[in-house]
């Protein structure tokens, strides 16, 4: 039997960071692991296509599970793609063969026009996706900080 | 080639293969090429300059590069085995021996055709046929990846085997609506180069020069001059005859199976082709086979419509593959993985793949790859349970391949996505070009990806024309071009398709409009729409030369569509000009003079040009448009550009430009029934340019000469005011004129009214002759009016003589006319002839009601010539059975036809009269043919006039 697998995205946007989150709560309880992916997509402007973006990220997501994930006991892989973020996500999800899917309702890239109160990528991956998906969205007070948030939702214990 | 042995290596020229004490070396294709070069070479000192060239070819290389490629050379065979001459070369140093060639291993069909045994069986039930010189037409359909491909593989090589000589071409999807006959070429220049190929191109040469002509590697420089003037205004209608006709001529020697990939992406003209193979019933053996996607056949109109009529008529089968049944995936997996395919494992594969044979084999491929299953002591054991299998199902085959391409490093994505916007093929460069990288770096990309087995293959090398060679390779299918097109971002794959178009436009140089369908298409795609109308243009003129109507007409529309894109001015509105008069051109080339395309195009032509004062073509837009119109019965309109036409002519000093304003009113004016003010204005200009050959005003007007049009309608307008001999003289001057200036278009109007006129003669022998001419040249040269117009003599002349049963020559007579039924001008002479055989056939009912519809028509176009028969062929109709009414048909006839001056018609009525008249009124009406019959001063051998005079004789006696 092979673990079990959640698949979170993140842009390393605030609203990625309380998916992220989310995602380390029910993985925890349920022993599954964590598959981080960050997408990154080529930036024509540039006379090069940068490579390094993709180091960039890297460093990002070790950073991420470093200050999000290091206490939780949680196992977590981390994963940098090439290409469009909702595509990654869901070849991620096949790759580990996971279960479910975490993503932020709305994140750097704005909201969909298709879906006023999703975000695009959180759209076409709810829309795509043959796995559960859980859209996981900031709370409406939303904090000053992202740590302020986090105590508070400890402190209510939701997860 | 043999193989070259210096043990313990074995190195195997023709399969590039290397081994060493029988096991397999890998060697990358440029040190492999070295090494063979070497070895081929030993003992003696191969200089830098000869090595490169060799490998590379004649271009500049570094030392250092060659050196690389030198040093993994001997990382594989050893240092000792390669001597450098420092400064000069390489010297290779053990003995080489000759081995006789090892046969090469035969593909193994095990795997990819499992589960196909029955519909391998019927493929070769229907070779089986053809081999006994009954033609078979086969269409293999069903989805991307399901096999097809290996299915008709597996079938040619049955065809080898059986002696079969074998020819096969793929359409491509990027610029198939483009290049004319892209497949069928490439499958005949297959049979060219191939054993017997000499035969090939000699009975190409002979009977089907306009398809050799387009293969000119294949024909010797001195011969092309000679094979060009024998092909000089070759149709589409002669190119698909001529090559029926070679292929079934060829197939009396060897049996000819020809393959076709891609059919839903085949151009307009491989479908014609399709179509006229299937259609032909003379023997031959010959067998077709197509392979196509079903899902997308809807797309295609065209071939969806072929394959229905040819199936409905039992000229070709239609096999759809259906995905693998579950034992066939078990089958397939016990093979590959023996003794360990549990049925929960083959289960999951086949929910998996939906029986997919290449979903099925790519899962496969991935679950070796992620190691859940592996080979431990040789022996295949499963490391995952049925759980882990279906969460690591992927949704489809495009998201398996998407994944594997995610875990490839960047740049070889890149490459991958780059290369997919060349096409299913593609040339290094061009992707290095796009991608602004070294040649180098992308050709070894695909190298290691080929050498794996994965994505590509490589193709082979080409040079280009600017000198560079360049490495070809393939995506191994197109699910993987499809998947890598589909994951480069719509701004990366602009850009990639403008950087491709610029390099091969470098490479081209001179010989870009070889290539430039495809440059439209990139540029199209990166939305440079300057030259991507540019290369439409050019594109449509190489389609021209090749006869591919349709193709010709979508390059010019695109060209036209994209025009808007461009800042409104003169320059634009000038090359806006040039397109739609050449779409006038191509949509007479595709459909004719009826094509609906043509009034819209050369009434936006006529006001360009009056815009930008462009005289001449405005002079040839606006006899286009008076072409048009008379095809589609708009006699009124087409007067209105008379007085402009003139005008331009006196402007420009052409006065050809106002010869056909004249000779177009004249027309209008003959079919609206005045033959009189007709015949004087085609007689000026006759007389003006006496029978010198005259042309169409520039070479953008629809361009065939006037001169026997003139002629033609002079002879109808002769006829019809009574001098049926002046008739026959000019009808013969038509054609004799068309003939000297060689116009088949032309021509066969001509001889279709020379026919007519024998046939208003009461001729029909002559009338016959005629007509078969007429139908032969029409049909070759896609002529449908002409076609028309000597169809109708020939049938009616066929049951005159009792030569075929008039309800046998009404059917035949309705499908010609059935098929032209777009075309208006002249229709009641047609509807004319059909109702006269109705009533040979003694089909009373369907003459008078057509009479009734045509007399209805002939008043809304204002189509009024043969008004005066309608009334009279009624009156036939109804002499027996309602001679009053009869008589008033006459009459009416009569009246008409002396209102409109028509002698010849007055006639007939004055005879119908008298012949059904009652013994009192004979007196009366023989008085009106004597009257009418004083007025002809000649033609007394015709049978009307014959006719008169013994009626008027036996009055005397």
């Amino acid at each position: 039997m092979q673990a079990r697998w959640i698949v979170v995205g993140t842009d390393f946007s605030e609203g990625a960071r309380w998916a992220l989150q989310q995602a380390l709560r029910l993985a925890g309880p349920s022993g599954a692991r964590l598959a981080l992916v960050h997408a990154y997509e080529d930036q024509l402007e540039a006379s090069h296509f940068a490579d390094d973006i993709a180091g960039a990220a890297q460093e990002q997501l070790d950073a991420a599970v470093m200050e999000n994930v290091s206490d939780s006991g949680v196992i977590v892989e981390t994963f940098v793609r090439r290409g469009a973020p909702w595509e990654k996500l869901l070849n991620v999800a096949v790759e580990v063969g996971a279960d479910l899917i975490v993503v932020g309702a709305t994140g750097q890239r704005g909201l969909s026009s298709a879906a006023n109160l999703l975000g695009s990528v959180a759209y076409r991956v709810v829309a795509s996706s043959t796995r559960s998906v859980l859209i996981s969205r900031l709370p409406a007070n939303k904090p000053a900080s992202f740590h302020d948030a986090l105590f508070a939702k400890r402190n209510e214990g939701i997860g | 080639m043999p193989v070259l042995s210096f043990p313990p290596f074995r190195l195997d020229p023709v399969d590039e293969r290397l081994s060493k004490d029988g096991v397999e070396l890998k060697l990358r294709r440029k040190p492999f090429a070295i090494l063979k070069y070497l070895v081929q070479n030993p003992k003696r000192l191969v200089t830098q300059d000869e090595l490169i060239e060799a490998v590379w070819g004649k271009v500049v290389m570094s030392e250092s590069l060659l050196r690389t490629h030198v040093r993994d050379v001997r990382s594989v065979v050893g240092d000792s085995v390669i001597e450098t001459v420092i400064g000069r070369g390489y010297r290779f140093v053990p003995d080489v021996r000759e081995e006789a060639s090892r046969q090469a291993p035969q593909p193994t069909l095990a795997s990819s055709l499992i589960g196909r045994n029955d519909e391998l069986a019927v493929l070769r039930a229907h070779l089986d046929t053809a081999l006994e010189r009954k033609r078979q037409l086969v269409f293999v359909t069903g989805a991307a990846g399901i096999g097809k491909t290996a299915l008709v593989d597996a079938l040619l090589e049955h065809a080898i085997a059986a002696g079969a000589s074998v020819a096969r071409g793929v359409c491509v999807e990027q610029y198939g609506s483009g290049e004319a006959f892209l497949p069928v070429l490439s499958a005949l220049a297959t049979l060219c180069r191939a054993k017997r190929g000499d035969r090939v191109v000699d009975i190409l040469k002979r009977h089907a020069p306009t398809w050799l002509l387009q293969m000119p590697g294949l024909v010797a420089d001195g011969d092309l001059g000679a094979l060009q003037a024998r092909v000089q205004g070759a149709t589409q209608a002669r190119l698909l005859r001529e090559l029926t006709e070679a292929l079934e001529l060829l197939s009396i020697e060897v049996p000819i199976v020809i393959a076709l990939d891609d059919l839903q992406w085949a151009d307009h003209s491989t479908i014609e082709l399709l179509a006229m193979l299937g259609r032909r019933r003379e023997p031959a053996r010959l067998l077709v086979v197509g392979t196509c996607r079903h899902l997308e056949l809807g797309r295609t109109d065209a071939l969806k419509n072929v394959l229905g009529e040819l199936t409905a008529h039992r000229q070709a089968a239609t096999r759809v593959l259906e995905p693998l049944s579950e034992a066939a995936v078990g089958e397939y997996l016990e093979a590959r993985w023996p003794r360990h395919c549990s049925p929960n494992v083959v289960q999951a594969i086949y929910e998996g793949s939906g029986g997919n044979p290449m979903f099925m084999v790519a899962l496969l491929d991935d679950l070796e790859a992620r190691r859940m299953v592996r080979l431990i002591d040789g022996a295949w054991q499963l490391f995952a349970t049925m759980g882990d299998i279906r969460a690591h199902r992927p949704d489809s085959i495009r998201q398996l391949i998407d994944i594997q391409i995610d875990r490839l490093a960047p740049p070889h994505q890149r490459m991958l996505e780059a290369a997919s916007a060349c096409g299913l093929e593609f040339a290094v460069g061009a992707v290095a070009h796009a991608l602004e990288t070294s040649v180098d770096d992308v050709e070894n990309g695909c190298e290691g990806l080929a050498e794996q087995g994965r994505f590509v293959r490589y193709m082979g090398t080409d040079a280009w024309p600017d000198g560079t060679l360049q490495a070809r390779y393939a995506f191994v299918h197109d699910l993987y071009r499809d998947a890598a097109s589909t994951r480069a971002s719509s701004s990366a794959t602009r850009l990639a398709h403008r950087r491709i178009g610029e390099r091969l436009e470098t490479a081209y140089g001179d010989a870009v409009d070889t290539i430039a369908a495809e440059l439209a298409v990139h540029f199209d795609a990166a939305q440079c729409t300057e030259k991507a109308i540019h290369y439409y243009e050019l594109a449509g003129l190489r389609a021209e030369n090749r006869s591919g109507g349709v193709e010709t007409l979508a390059h010019y529309q695109r060209a036209r569509d994209l025009l808007p894109r461009l800042p409104a001015t003169r320059d634009r509105d000038r090359i806006e000009l040039t397109i739609v008069k050449r779409l006038g051109r191509a949509a007479i080339a595709a459909t004719g003079l009826q094509s609906v395309e043509l009034v819209p195009a050369f009434t936006r032509a006529a006001e360009l040009a009056r815009e930008l004062q462009d005289d001449a073509s405005l002079g040839a837009a606006l006899v286009g448009l008076q072409q048009a119109r008379m095809l589609r019965g708009a006699f009124r309109e087409i007067e209105a550009h008379v007085v402009e036409l003139a005008e331009v002519s006196t402007r420009i000093s052409d006065p050809v430009i106002g010869n056909w304003g004249t000779l177009m009113a004249a027309a209008a004016k003959l079919h609206r029934g005045h033959p009189v003010d007709a015949r004087r204005q085609l007689a000026d200009v006759a007389n003006s340019i006496g029978r010198a050959p005259s042309v169409a005003p520039g070479s953008d007007a629809p361009s065939f000469p006037y001169g026997p049009l003139l002629f033609s309608n002079l002879a109808v307008a002769e006829w019809l005011i009574g001098r049926p001999d002046a008739a026959l003289a000019r009808a013969l001057d038509s054609v004799a004129l068309a003939e000297s200036l060689g116009d088949p278009f032309t021509l066969s109007l001509g001889l279709a009214a020379a026919a007519t006129v024998h046939g208003w003669r009461r001729d029909p022998a002559s009338a016959l002759a005629f007509a078969r001419r007429g139908m032969q040249v029409s049909s070759d040269a896609g002529a449908g009016l002409g076609l028309t117009r000597a169809a109708v003599v020939f049938y009616l002349a066929s049951a005159e003589l009792d030569q075929m049963p008039a309800a046998n020559a009404l059917a035949e007579l309705d499908k010609v006319l059935s098929m032209n039924a777009a075309s208006r001008a002249g229709k009641t002479g047609s509807a004319l002839a059909a109702i006269e055989l109705a009533t040979r056939a003694g089909q009373f009912e369907r003459g008078l009601a057509e009479i009734v519809e045509t007399l209805a028509y002939a008043e809304q176009y204002d189509e009024r010539a043969w008004e005066p028969e309608l009334h009279r062929v009624r009156g036939e109709l109804l002499s027996k059975a309602e001679p009053v009414a009869a008589k008033s048909s006459f009459n009416r006839a009569l009246e008409l036809a002396r209102g409109q001056g028509s002698r010849s018609l007055e006639l007939r009525a004055a005879l119908s009269l008298h012949r059904t008249a009652s013994r009192s009124d004979k007196p009366a009406s023989l008085e009106v043919v004597r009257r009418i019959r004083q007025a002809f001063s000649e033609g007394a051998t015709t049978g009307d006039l014959i006719e008169a005079a013994r009626l008027l004789e036996q009055a005397t006696v």
